[in-house]
């Protein structure tokens, strides 16, 4: 008995030794950059110019057109050279992370920063199986994405809990470290399978979205269109409504979607930025879903600095309504098609060029 | 929960543990089958009714067969039972099957109905007939304790997809008490991993290539369509005998030795030597339970032709309810045939040109295997005529394991792994076991896959 455990014990000390070791180079995802730093050093290497950059989520990753948006400004007299620095996804620790490793490497000359927080964007912590959560995790970050998580009084996906986010971060830090965490995984211990493949950053990549942007063709069409268009006045009055409740303080639950202690790490964010030399300008999309955290969080940012923060709020439909339909510049009730995008990219010029104007 | 999930890393070292700690066989065996009824439960609880039933009928069938009934009656009761048994399988497996079927050459409309077919079915209905038909021949006394019976069907190791047990090998082991300093652990350990990395690692990643042409074949060319072929080969036999050795050795643990089920079946120099190394558990029960005893009937004394053929038709038909399962079959039916008849009065002897062949032979055979039906058997065909290299797969990185496999698959012919363990000291096989393991494991694919013969 005694002599069997020592031997179990003597092949579980080797697995774990050489899983440390030698699965490192034998795991393909430790070689693949994650998107957001891939992002980052094609920008710097191929366009460093950049003095503007749009950061946020998708649906920044799809609206945002640099080239509109450049062209848009300089009609009105000002010389941007913009990047889109959008990442499908991009949570708010994510978002910290990308703007220290631009500065890092790109200390000075971005002087202004689009910023789109998305509070329903935990979806790092929801994939351990890929390049971009094993990259991102490492101890630090681990520890403070699930700090970040445990500030939600709601989480916005039910089917994902904290335990869960415990779990995949948990199995992406340790593999960033090691490989061990690749036993875990293959054995289903993270519950999300994910992505298994490594995240595209291949020149051919880029060569279709030069400057950051995703242009997307697809159009709503057909009864998805109708419903949407048709839904649309009844969407406006009833954010408008919960805005005016959320700015006078009658609906604790709502302004709980986005807690002060969330709106603290926006703030944090701002900071940093600022502290580089970058203006920051807050942007809310034209969008349908999950603008119950919008609304929170607009209400907390006006209610906070709305004289220190700019705050550009295109969720607005009864004022933007130009940028909700017709339906055929819509990817989604969340997402811009490239149709969509330039007009929202050319609506977006007009703010960014009176808030430049009035920052001067 | 199949043997590469992580459930089973929970469920069989308790098993294990309790099994082992258990002092005498009697508690060691209700303790196997309290945990194979788990296993199975673990699947689908809602079967465990029709298994009972197939062991209820198997128990007193044997014992009727075998001691109780009076001469005239045993011949009746066998069939009785083999139909009881085999009508279970009918229902769940082919009824929609022949409904279907009936329903497009003739005006009989059965109707189709939902039919959930319970899991491990085709192969413990065949483990029930087998012990039945052996009783009657008094190949074996029939057992008188149900747990030894309960447990000879319900053996976790082999329940969902075989090997196919005869209960010659099986109860006599299960009346034997066992010490588990009679255990090959290095050898049980070694062919776990070994199996492990067939399925999860082999198979499971040839996987994604193979359904991407499968699903769309007019998208790929000629290469494609000979590069899915062969990976579909390496694919089954990995998933298939990477399982079989998992189970193997499973069994070695707990002091069961389960015969081997696959004999490197791709160095096979022809056909009928295929067929003597690939899934041997079923070409034997086949041979002794539906070739010989029809070789004898009256009609088909003498058509050994006929009688391969409809072994075979059968065979496929066994494999799944579909007409490509029984060509399938029927191909190799007829490829036996011409063997036999070509090989009259030849010396047998390998031939790398009859390896080549006999490969490509079953290659092709496995396109109605994994194909749906007919049209998409002959849409992968067609891409034959659409010349491209391959695009599924990155060459040579491909070519380069394809041609690793091979070696290593030729070099194991001759290695004794059980004889090259023993002789391995002890520390020496940990150290290197846990860093192999290690080795495996990056390479697994993440996303655990059902074993392709747990369909059947």
């Amino acid at each position: 008995m005694i002599r069997a455990l020592a031997l179990g014990a003597i092949a579980v000390a080797v697995f774990l030794g050489v899983a440390s070791v030698a699965g490192r180079p034998l795991m393909p995802y430790l070689h693949a950059r994650s998107m957001p730093a891939a992002k980052v050093d094609w920008a710097l290497s191929h366009f460093p110019d950049t003095n503007l950059i749009a950061i946020g989520p998708s649906y920044i990753h799809m609206g945002f057109d640099p080239v509109a948006f450049d062209e848009a400004m300089a009609a009105k007299g000002r010389t941007v050279h913009s990047f889109n620095m959008g990442i499908d996804g991009l949570s708010l620790p994510e978002m910290q992370a990308l703007v220290e490793d631009l500065f890092e490497k790109k200390p000075c000359c971005i002087r202004y920063v689009i910023v789109s927080p998305c509070f329903e964007c935990l979806h790092v912590g929801q994939i351990p199986d890929s390049a971009r959560s094993v990259a991102f995790f490492d101890g630090r970050r681990g520890v403070d994405f699930l700090r970040y998580v445990w500030l939600y009084d709601q989480l916005p996906d039910q089917s994902v809990g904290r335990t869960d986010y415990l779990r995949n971060v948990a199995s992406a830090v340790v593999r960033h470290h090691t490989s061990l965490g690749v036993a875990a995984n293959r054995f289903g211990f993270a519950q999300f399978q994910g992505q298994t493949s490594p995240d595209l950053t291949a020149d051919t990549y880029w060569a279709r979205r030069p400057r950051g942007f995703e242009p997307v063709d697809h159009e709503m069409t057909g009864a998805d269109a109708r419903r949407y268009e048709n839904g649309l006045d009844a969407f406006a009055k009833t954010r408008a409504d919960a805005l005016q409740r959320l700015d006078a303080g009658r609906d604790d639950a709502a302004a709980g979607l986005v807690s002060e202690r969330m709106f603290d790490v926006f703030l944090r964010l701002v900071a940093s930025l600022r502290s580089k030399g970058a203006a920051v300008l807050v942007v809310m999309p034209p969008n349908e879903r999950q603008w119950q955290y919008h609304a929170a969080f607009i209400a907390r940012l006006r209610r906070c600095c709305a004289s220190d923060i700019a705050l550009a709020d295109f969720g607005d439909a009864l004022r933007w309504r130009d940028l909700f339909v017709p339906a055929s510049i819509r990817y989604d009730d969340e997402h811009m098609n490239v149709k969509g995008a330039a007009i929202w990219s050319r609506a977006l010029a007009d703010r960014v060029a009176g808030w430049i104007s009035d920052l001067h | 929960m199949i043997f590469t999930d992580a459930k089973f890393f929970l469920f069989f070292p308790l098993t294990f543990a309790v099994y082992w700690w258990l002092g005498d066989n009697r508690s060691r065996k209700q303790w196997l089958l309290l945990c194979s009824i788990l296993f199975y439960a673990a699947w689908d609880w809602r079967f465990l009714g029709v298994v009972l039933a197939v062991i209820l009928n198997t128990y007193f069938v044997t014992r009727l067969v075998g001691e109780w009934a009076p001469e005239r009656w045993r011949g009746r009761i066998l069939a009785a039972g083999i139909a009881i048994s085999l009508g279970a399988l009918g229902f769940f497996k082919y009824y929609n099957f022949f409904a279907d079927s009936l329903a497009r050459v003739t005006p009989v409309s059965l109707g189709m109905r939902e039919i959930v077919l319970p899991i491990g079915i085709s192969f413990y209905t065949f483990h029930s007939i087998s012990y039945m038909v052996d009783a009657y021949q008094r190949k074996i006394a029939p057992a008188r304790e149900f747990v030894d019976v309960a447990l000879y069907i319900l053996f976790f190791p082999q329940l969902v997809a075989g090997p196919i047990v005869r209960a010659t090998d099986l109860l006599p082991q299960m009346r034997e008490s066992r010490s588990i300093a009679s255990v090959h652990f290095k050898y049980q350990l070694t062919l776990f991993l070994i199996g492990y990395f067939k399925k999860a690692v082999i198979s499971d990643n040839l996987s994604p290539a193979i359904d991407r042409f499968f699903a769309h074949p007019a998208s790929f060319g000629a290469g494609d369509a000979a590069t899915a072929i062969v990976f579909y080969s390496v694919q089954i036999y990995c998933d298939f005998s990477g399982y079989t050795d998992m189970a193997i050795a499973i069994a070695g643990m707990l002091g069961y030795q389960l015969k081997p089920n696959f004999a490197h079946p791709y160095l096979a120099p022809n056909l009928n030597e295929f067929w003597r190394r690939w899934h041997m558990s079923l070409t034997s029960w086949f041979r002794d339970y539906v070739y010989f005893p029809l070789s004898l009937t009256g009609v088909m004394r003498g058509r050994w032709p006929l009688v391969l053929l409809l072994t075979f038709l059968v065979t496929g038909l066994w494999h799944g309810a579909s007409w490509t399962f029984v060509f399938w079959g029927g191909l190799h039916g007829l490829g036996l045939i011409v063997h036999r008849l070509w090989q009259r009065g030849r010396e047998s002897r390998y031939s790398i040109a009859g390896n080549v062949l006999t490969f490509a032979f079953v290659c092709f055979a496995w396109v109605f295997f994994r194909a749906p039906d007919f049209a998409a058997a002959a849409a992968v065909l067609g891409r034959f005529a659409a010349p491209g290299l391959p695009t599924i797969v990155a060459w040579p990185p491909a070519a380069l394991m394809l041609t690793a496999m091979i070696a290593v698959h030729a070099a194991a012919y001759r290695l004794d792994l059980s004889s090259a363990l023993a002789r391995t000291d002890d520390f020496v096989f940990a150290a290197g076991y846990g860093a192999a393991a290690a080795l495996v494991l990056p390479f697994v694919n993440v996303a655990v896959k059902p074993f392709i013969y747990f369909q059947f």
